[in-house]
């Protein structure tokens, strides 16, 4: 079973996106800041990671940064962003960053379960071939 | 001496007594020399003359050789009157030539033998002899030679040269300028004596000028007299005298130096002096007016009768000195110490301010001849133009000076107030984005739920859309009151009233406390007012908005410190509530620009949050004419401190002058 992460410091949101992943047949884990998040990827490690960008402590940006530079086995790792921030600067940020997509709220749940699904599938045929990541 | 050697000697001597010149004659005598069969001297034998001090450059004459074949021969003259040497197959013999009279050397004689023998003793004493005779033929020829030079150089001179009989004082002999400038014939001039050419001038008192010359005291007399012409008319000129030593007895040489142009010059000198518009002084070497220009009299202001040409210049600068040019001060010091300057005679230049303010630049400059020329020139005018343009310059400058300030002021000005609107822009920017953010977060919980309640799949039960519409509705709170802080904010921005009341700050904070502490479960609210009054003259709604804003950033700011303490008091007429939290903190050097719109510290990064809320309190507050501190330490807490009299704003008008001024600032 695939395993989505959800960081987000609205426990609102948070609540909201990881009872439409459950609905939607995924394993959720969740945490309230990029410093709790980064522990939870390295303790689970989860197929796919969705992050808010601006939290407490430590945000999506710097998230996404500490994995590419000190987690170089996680880089593989999906990562998308789900934010506030709307401006097309940050998104290019994120994009760059080496962020899987970038989608802004309020959340089009459609959209981010077509994404999910997409990289389930993507993610399924790898295993089945034998490839890890 | 042999009968040919007495020959051949006179007709040496011979060959000077000729017309001609003493190259020929002496090519005559040496031609006698080495063919006369007796002195063996060979056909290319020669003989060599020299000065006598340097043989290498001052070949006087030669015969059939040249000086590489002789040079080896010749040496420096050791002093010794003769010298034979051996050398390269010849022998030659070398003999000083001297000038009998003056016992001083004039050459040397060189012979060259044709024979390797040693000539005879008689032979060599016979060569002594001949180059005496040599020698008594160039002092003869030379002597010739000066005394036609003078007597040609008598001819040309343009003054009149007469010689005269030392007894009659009868002329016997006169020059052509005699004639030209007398206008006697030479048989008329001499019948004359030099007395006769003289204006008003005896035979006897003739005698009386010649009379040093005639008891030895001088070599020489000169004096002044006016020439009389044939004709009458008369020139003045300088008259020198010397007495001649003459085998036919006494006789005088008298020298008429016409200096009627002289005296022309010299006036015409005088007149140009005088037309100068400088002072001119000329001193001798003892420092005595030679000549000095009416200009000069001027400048210095001395009669001229007073320091008369012939004076001693230390007159003159004793009579400046006295009359206090110089400054205070002893008299003769200063006389002494310019004089002694002015004895030295050295080129120099400087300046004198008279009392007058006259100012004089004062040049001197020696003369060859000795003694030294001073000018003086009145750069008064100059001097003046020069201190204006001076003045004028440094007036110039310290326009320039004061302009380039200003203009740097302004520049300064410039840049502060680009840097400002710089970071108004930035702030503006920053604004924007977390304003579009804040509202973001509240409708993605608003979509987020409804698209829950289309999607649930199976029964929706009535607690599902309690939480529903729980979240719904604390979103749209919370989309509300980010719009109050908004519209309070524009409020302001226009010049807000408060609306004041006997309002129950108490009752505020107490259910402003419990507000927050329903929204963020996380956190405890600590109440601790008891001290705090119940009433004080404010803002209700004003007042709701400050209690609400501080409580919800101790909140937002301290996510890992759940306790707030909420203190609040009374002090001197003022109400005291004080808001602490165990938060992230502040930088100290954020801390003074905290009340600014926009602001947001650096620690707040990843929290969401426009830079309204606390500005809007701090407008509050002050519009309540009270205060608001902070005080923080990063990773340790803050603690924002309210201040509001009870009995409410004095001049509420001016209150709010005040806080649009501010705001104008920040």
């Amino acid at each position: 079973m695939i395993t989505v992460l959800c960081i987000e410091d609205e426990k609102a949101v948070r609540d909201l996106i990881v009872e439409e992943l459950a609905d939607a047949g995924l394993r959720t884990l969740e945490a309230e800041n990029g410093r709790s998040g980064l522990e939870m990827i390295k303790q689970h490690r989860p197929d796919i990671v969705i992050s808010d960008i601006t939290m407490p402590e430590m945000d999506g940006m710097e998230l996404l940064a500490e994995v590419q530079i000190n987690h170089p086995e996680l880089a593989n790792m999906p990562f998308i962003f789900l934010t506030a921030l709307a401006d097309k600067e940050k998104m290019l940020e994120g994009l760059r960053a080496g962020a899987e997509n970038y989608l802004t709220k309020p959340i089009d749940f459609d959209i981010l379960l077509a994404k999910i699904q997409g990289l389930v599938i993507r993610i399924e045929n790898r295993v089945s071939a034998g490839l890890e990541f | 001496m042999p009968d040919w050697a007495l020959e051949l000697t006179s007709k040496i001597l011979r060959c000077a007594f000729s017309d001609r010149t003493l190259n020929q004659a002496l090519e005559e005598a040496l031609t006698l020399i080495f063919r006369s069969p007796e002195l063996n001297l060979s056909p290319s034998a020669a003989i060599y003359f020299d000065d006598g001090r340097d043989f290498q450059h001052s070949l006087l004459f030669h015969v059939n050789l040249v000086w590489q074949q002789v040079a080896p021969f010749v040496q420096p003259n050791d002093g010794s009157e003769v010298r034979c040497e051996f050398q390269e197959g010849r022998h030659a013999c070398c003999v000083s030539l001297v000038d009998g009279e003056e016992r001083e050397q004039i050459g040397t004689a060189l012979f060259f033998f044709a024979t390797t023998q040693e000539p005879a003793p008689e032979i060599l004493a016979l060569l002594v002899q001949i180059a005496e005779d040599i020698a008594r033929l160039i002092v003869a020829k030379r002597k010739e030679a000066l005394n036609s030079q003078l007597a040609d150089i008598a001819g040309i001179s343009e003054n009149e040269i007469y010689l005269f009989n030392g007894e009659t004082l009868e002329i016997f002999k006169a020059n052509h300028s005699a004639q030209m400038k007398t206008g006697y014939r030479p048989d008329q001039i001499m019948r004359m004596t030099p007395a006769d050419l003289k204006q008003n001038m005896d035979v006897q008192q003739y005698w009386r000028i010649l009379e040093p010359l005639l008891t030895g005291k001088t070599d020489c007399v000169v004096f002044s007299a006016r020439q009389q012409r044939r004709d009458g008319t008369l020139y003045d000129a300088t008259v020198k005298i010397w007495r001649l030593e003459n085998s036919a007895g006494p006789a005088f040489l008298e020298l008429v130096i016409d200096q009627s142009d002289h005296k022309q010059l010299l006036g015409l000198l005088h007149a140009t002096f005088d037309a100068f518009p400088g002072g001119i002084v000329v001193l001798d070497e003892n420092l005595r007016l030679t000549f000095a220009n009416r200009r000069f009299y001027q400048l210095v202001d001395i009669p001229p009768e007073k320091c008369p040409i012939g004076c001693a210049y230390i007159d003159v600068l004793r009579y400046s000195a006295i009359r206090g040019d110089y400054g205070p001060g002893d008299v003769e010091e200063q006389v002494q110490e310019r004089i002694g300057h002015a004895r030295l005679f050295l080129a120099h230049s400087f300046e004198r301010e008279r009392a007058d303010g006259t100012v004089l630049e004062i040049n001197s400059s020696p003369l060859p001849t000795g003694g030294g020329v001073v000018a003086y020139m009145d750069v008064t005018i100059r001097r003046r133009a020069e201190q204006e343009l001076i003045r004028h310059r440094d007036r110039l400058e310290e326009a320039v000076r004061q302009r380039t300030e200003e203009l740097k002021h302004q520049a300064e000005r410039l840049e502060q107030a680009l840097e400002h609107e710089k970071h108004i822009n930035a702030l503006q920017r920053q604004f924007v984005t977390m304003t579009s953010h804040e509202f973001r977060t509240p409708l993605a919980i608003i979509d987020g739920a409804a698209q829950r309640i289309m999607r649930k799949k199976g029964e929706i039960t009535a607690e599902f859309v309690a939480e529903k519409t729980y979240q719904i509705r604390s979103a749209v709170a919370r989309m509300v009151e980010l719009m109050e802080s908004f519209l309070t904010a524009g409020r302001l921005d226009g010049g807000m009233k408060l609306a004041l009341s006997d309002c129950a700050v108490y009752d505020i904070v107490t259910q402003c406390a419990k507000r927050q502490s329903d929204v963020s479960g996380g956190h405890r609210l600590m109440l601790d007012i008891d001290a705090l009054p119940r009433t004080l003259r404010g803002d209700p709604l004003a007042l709701n908005q400050v209690f609400t804003n501080l409580f919800s950033n101790a909140v937002k700011y301290s996510p890992k410190a759940p306790e707030i303490k909420i203190t609040g008091w009374e002090m001197d007429g003022f109400a005291y509530i004080s808001v602490r939290d165990g938060g992230i903190g502040i930088d100290a050097d954020d801390l003074q620009k905290m009340f600014q719109l926009y602001f947001r510290a650096r620690t707040s990064t990843g929290i969401a949050g426009t830079g309204i809320g606390l500005n809007l309190v701090k407008q509050v507050v002050d519009l309540h004419g009270g205060e608001i501190r902070v005080e923080s330490e990063k990773g340790q807490g803050t603690v924002f401190t309210v201040k509001l009299p009870i009995a409410g704003p004095k001049q509420v008008e001016e209150n709010v002058l005040e806080a649009g001024a501010e705001r104008a600032v920040a």
